[in-house]
């Protein structure tokens, strides 16, 4: 443990109820000097509120959990987790839709305001960074130029390419490029129902890519320089859905941890959560990076400890 | 996605929406990690959430849907 005068400050900017704040502040005021405080966004109506001004005639604040004013000017480092939540429970008395959006929309607006301008200390990740990087097309550019191994994939609302790419690829998926909260879609394959379906296919652009065999999926989760990887085996072609399946800790080849290293900071993070799939030849294939994607499972299905992993990690960044 | 529609996305041609499985060793888990951490509310009725839907995982898409831009 390093040893600092002060207590170093930390706030973690995310939603209600999110397990992996909690779980990293108390292993943080545990092990380190230091003070997390967590920001959920969808509770900013909560005292004492977000207040901003230009001029810094009055003072920049924004409430924490338990109705601390924050001064983001006097933090160390921000782990800058989430922004909005549609599903949120706060605010219950606000019944009409457009309302609700609203709040949600202007409370994110401010509060990122309000950091970008008055924050000065280590972001993980800068929002500029994360929103770039979550861009499906943008983080298989770079995977792609790195050299990692992908599916041969489409992304498009054409329905004369989709169909001559899956008449190329005759196992192919199909999934979102971002999709939407309200009704989320597992990855599925591509059947005659859809490709005799130009509506579907011209209403939106969606990822079309070559089916990858195999039941060994892998969970990689990076911060900063350590790589903690664990072994999902499921014959579903999308494991989310159903996470009752064996998970093991698992270790990569030195290749393709330096791989996904290079992938982050070529979209300027220092931390991400990655799948992979490993075919039945043992070929490891990117499927994709989470720039804030969720960990603290992988933990409790594989036992790799990531909260201590992650707690060390953000204590090291906020203290360089 | 109950609405009926004459046209729907690709991602939809074949689903409705992901149906989640129950993950009762996960949940367990989690239960576990919430009592040690001394927190007060009980994550696993939280009104917004599926039952099935665990609040650590990737389950609700969690990881794709949720950090929009403003």
């Amino acid at each position: 443990m390093r040893s600092h005068e002060k207590s170093t400050r930390i706030a973690v900017v995310t939603h209600e109820r999110d397990l992996h704040a909690y779980a990293v502040k108390a292993e943080m005021e545990r092990r380190y000097p230091a003070q997390v405080q967590i920001l959920e966004c969808d509770h900013f109506s909560a005292a004492p509120g977000l207040s901003w001004s230009p001029d810094e005639k009055i003072e920049a604040v924004l409430p924490a959990v338990g109705g601390d004013a924050v001064r983001p000017q006097e933090l160390d480092a921000v782990w800058f987790r989430r922004l909005a939540n549609s599903r949120t429970s706060a605010n219950p008395e606000v019944t009409d839709p457009a309302h609700r959006e609203l709040i949600c929309t202007d409370t994110s607006g401010a509060a990122l305001g309000a950091l970008l301008t008055e924050f000065q200390g280590r972001w993980i990740d800068h929002p500029d960074a994360s929103y770039t990087a979550q861009n499906k097309l943008v983080q298989l550019r770079a995977a792609h130029r790195l050299g990692l191994r992908l599916p041969a994939t489409l992304i498009s609302q054409s329905p004369d390419r989709i169909r001559a790419f899956c008449d190329a690829h005759p196992a192919t998926i199909v999934k979102a490029v971002n999709g939407v909260v309200q009704a989320p879609a597992a990855t599925i394959p591509v059947g005659r129902e859809l490709l005799d379906d130009d509506a579907a296919m011209r209403v939106c652009p969606a990822i079309y890519q070559e089916l990858v065999p195999g039941r060994r999926h892998v969970r990689v989760q990076v911060f900063g320089d350590r790589v903690l990887a664990a072994l999902l085996e499921s014959d579903d072609l999308d494991w989310r859905p159903n996470l009752n399946i064996p998970a093991v800790p698992h270790r990569l080849p030195t290749g393709i941890e330096d791989a996904l290293r290079a992938v982050l900071r070529a979209l300027g993070l220092t931390m991400g959560i990655f799948d992979l799939k490993i075919t039945d030849e043992g070929e490891y294939v990117w499927l994709e990076v989470n720039p804030q994607g969720q960990w603290l499972f992988v933990e409790g299905m594989a036992g790799l400890p990531l909260i201590e992993a992650f707690t060390d990690f953000l204590y090291g960044e906020a203290t360089r | 996605m109950t609405v009926d529609t004459t046209v729907r996305p690709a991602i939809y041609v074949g689903q409705e929406r992901m149906a989640l499985a129950p993950a009762p060793k996960l949940a367990a888990w989690e239960r576990e990690l919430i009592e040690r951490l001394d927190l007060e509310w009980d994550l696993h009725t939280i009104e917004s959430m599926h039952p099935n839907e665990t609040i650590s995982g990737s389950g609700g898409d969690w990881d794709d849907c949720d950090y929009r831009k403003p």
